[in-house]
């Protein structure tokens, strides 16, 4: 009997290391992954995120191209605009996802656009809501001498209490630049 | 009378109507400001052309200070691409519809769309020589002044619609303070009415308690005054039997022959001195309750039932000496809240109806028990001849049954003893099993430990 309950103990050891082993590639890539410096931008920049963030690659900022933010997750929102008619389609990257990708800790985040709108938005805002940084809408791709490259959207058909001018300013086109504070 | 009753109705079901009619109406008026106020959609436009005033400006200057170099080419393009943006703005929907409405004649949309076919493809690297320049600027200056204009009357329309809807706002506001004005006078009315109402119920009951208060008295003085006007009739009916008792006994010694010896004498004078006594107990109780007929002044004490049933029969027997009675049951102590004189006289009663109508030669049983929380006398003959239908008209006043027509009677016997049963806070039961026999039981309330029994039996007659 004492045999054999040496026995069970080694095929549990046995069974705990090997899962460890399968997982802990797994989990310290995932690890690394968030700890590393981002790689720096191959193209042109379109989006630069500064202030109290983790992960840098030009100096202290996060500099983004089209393709890194194209590796991020992607969201689609339907929503209508204060300056639009219609329902439209828009496509981008979640902002809570973004803030996330570059370890950035803060309470606001200051949206600055190529037309020197600048504006602090609460972070909490990017929780409470699917508030999406919008590279396309309706599967065009956002221009710099329209509303490009980048547009902040908020799901205002999705929440009543988006359909409000005090959530409409917030709305910014034409976006480059996020300082976290 | 009816149609009386439901005009009663009538005020309050309007009142009540209007108040809830004037309630929707303020409801809606309320939604629509609610909606009214999410309605911003014109709000951004004078801001929209200050924005797109100032980078034509911006742009003018660029193009002016051109001097040919990549440097001012780069900057050119930077605000081109910001001005296109402008504009985009000015020809999307709700912008568009809202400068088509203040101005048909204006051709600044014609113009800036002209504009925006022209220089898209300039911010896609192209770059644009002195001559396009010198074009650029012309247009410019006339897009200015074309935005300058249509921005006063933005303005204008601005202000008008922001006029407006404040105007919409104070009415409607207003008409729901109208509103609410007339839901207070109904509330007030209906309120009104409602503790007029609660106050004539509450009179109407006060009125109705008193009236119930005054005829359970005036029952209570009814029946004491007829206990009185009929006190002689029972009075008489209750001496009889001492009375016939001391009349057989002296009957009896008249009767006799030759000598009497002393013993003889003695006994037979005895049994009328018994009915005397029996006659003082009556007039004892008469007299030691000041008013015999108020169940208050009763002395409450406890007695045992056994005792005076004992008594009872003995007294009976005085008066026939050949009817059977029999104490049955077994010896407990029953002890009964009582006062004994009257209890006796019940029993008196109860034992000579039923050696009056039961058969000859058959018994009378007496069984003395608990009840529940009452001390019972059970008091059967086998007779069982009393009709089913008479039983409720037993107790009344010179009722007498098919049953008493055999026998002489005045029909007093039974209510004495209900009267004197209640006087007790006791009552007597009728129980008949026809052709077999006929029970009255006696129910008296039991008494508590807390009654203190001051004396086991009728003592006080024994000392007379």
């Amino acid at each position: 009997m004492p045999i054999r309950l040496f026995h069970a103990y080694w095929y549990l050891l046995a069974v705990i290391l090997g899962t460890a082993f399968f997982l802990t590639p797994a989990a310290v890539g995932a690890v690394q992954d968030s700890q590393l410096p981002l790689a720096p931008p191959e193209g042109p920049v379109i989006l630069v995120v500064a202030g109290n963030i983790a992960r840098v690659n030009i100096e202290d900022e996060a500099h983004f191209d089209e393709l890194m933010l194209q590796a991020l997750p992607t969201h689609t929102l339907h929503t209508h605009t204060v300056v639009t008619d219609g329902t439209h389609r828009f496509d981008g990257v979640l902002m809570r996802d973004l803030l996330s990708h570059v370890g950035a800790q803060g309470e606001t985040v200051r949206a600055l656009a190529l037309n020197s709108y600048s504006l602090d938005i609460p972070v909490r805002d990017f929780h409470e809501f699917d508030v999406l940084l919008a590279t396309h809408m309706d599967g065009q791709r956002l221009r710099s001498h329209n509303k490009g490259p980048l547009w902040i959207i908020y799901p205002r058909d999705q929440h009543r209490k988006l359909q409000d001018i005090r959530y409409d300013y917030r709305w910014v086109w034409q976006l480059h630049r996020l300082t976290v504070q | 009378m009816q149609g009386r009753a439901y005009a009663g109705y009538l005020l309050p079901v309007i009142a009540i109507s209007a108040m809830l009619f004037l309630l929707i109406l303020t409801l809606s008026h309320l939604t629509a400001v609610h909606d009214q106020m999410r309605n911003n959609d014109q709000a951004n436009m004078t801001w929209v052309l200050s924005r797109t005033q100032i980078k034509t400006l911006r742009l003018q200057a660029s193009a002016r200070q051109h001097d040919g170099s990549a440097q001012a080419n780069e900057e050119l393009v930077h605000h081109l691409t910001l001005l296109l943006s402008r504009l985009h703005l000015l020809v999307e929907g709700p912008q568009q519809r809202f400068l088509k409405a203040i101005d048909t004649e204006s051709e600044l949309l014609a113009r800036t769309e002209a504009f925006l076919d022209t220089y898209q493809g300039a911010v896609q690297g192209k770059v644009l020589g002195p001559g396009q320049l010198e074009i650029l600027v012309a247009q410019l200056v006339i897009l200015q002044e074309e935005l300058e204009q249509i921005s006063r009357k933005v303005m204008f329309r601005q202000w008008e619609i922001d006029g407006r809807q404040l105007d919409g706002y104070r009415n409607t506001v207003l008409g729901a303070i109208t509103l609410l004005v007339g839901i207070l006078f109904c509330s007030l009315f209906i309120s009104a009415k409602l503790l007029l109402t609660l106050k004539r119920t509450q009179a109407a009951h006060a009125t109705e308690l008193r009236s119930m208060e005054l005829e359970a008295r005036l029952i209570s003085e009814q029946q004491a005054n007829g206990l009185y006007r009929h006190f002689a009739s029972m009075m008489s009916h209750q001496f009889r039997t001492p009375l016939s008792v001391m009349d057989a006994s002296l009957q009896r010694l008249l009767r006799t022959r030759g000598p009497l010896s002393r013993e003889e004498l003695t006994r037979r004078v005895g049994k009328a001195r018994e009915a005397i006594v029996r006659l003082t107990t009556v007039l004892d109780t008469l007299l030691t309750t000041d008013h015999p007929l108020e169940t208050e002044r009763l002395p409450s004490e406890a007695y045992e039932l056994r005792l005076i049933a004992q008594r009872a029969i003995a007294i009976q027997q005085l008066t026939t000496p050949h009817a059977r009675i029999e104490l049955k049951g077994g010896t407990d102590t029953v002890l009964a809240k009582c006062n004994p004189g009257m209890t006796e006289q019940i029993l008196l009663n109860l034992l000579s109806n039923a050696v009056k109508y039961g058969p000859p030669g058959k018994p009378v049983m007496v069984r003395v028990h608990e009840g529940g929380d009452m001390a019972c006398c059970d008091v059967t003959d086998a007779g069982g001849l009393l009709a089913e239908n008479d039983i409720p008209e037993l107790f009344k006043r010179h009722f007498r049954g098919v049953q008493a027509s055999v026998a002489p009677g005045s029909g007093l016997g039974l209510n004495i003893a209900m009267q004197l049963a209640q006087l007790q806070e006791g009552r007597i039961q009728v129980g008949v099993e026809p052709g077999k026999h006929t029970t009255f039981t006696l129910m008296l309330p039991l008494a508590t430990v807390s009654d203190t029994p001051v004396t086991k039996g009728s003592e006080r007659s024994d000392d007379t």
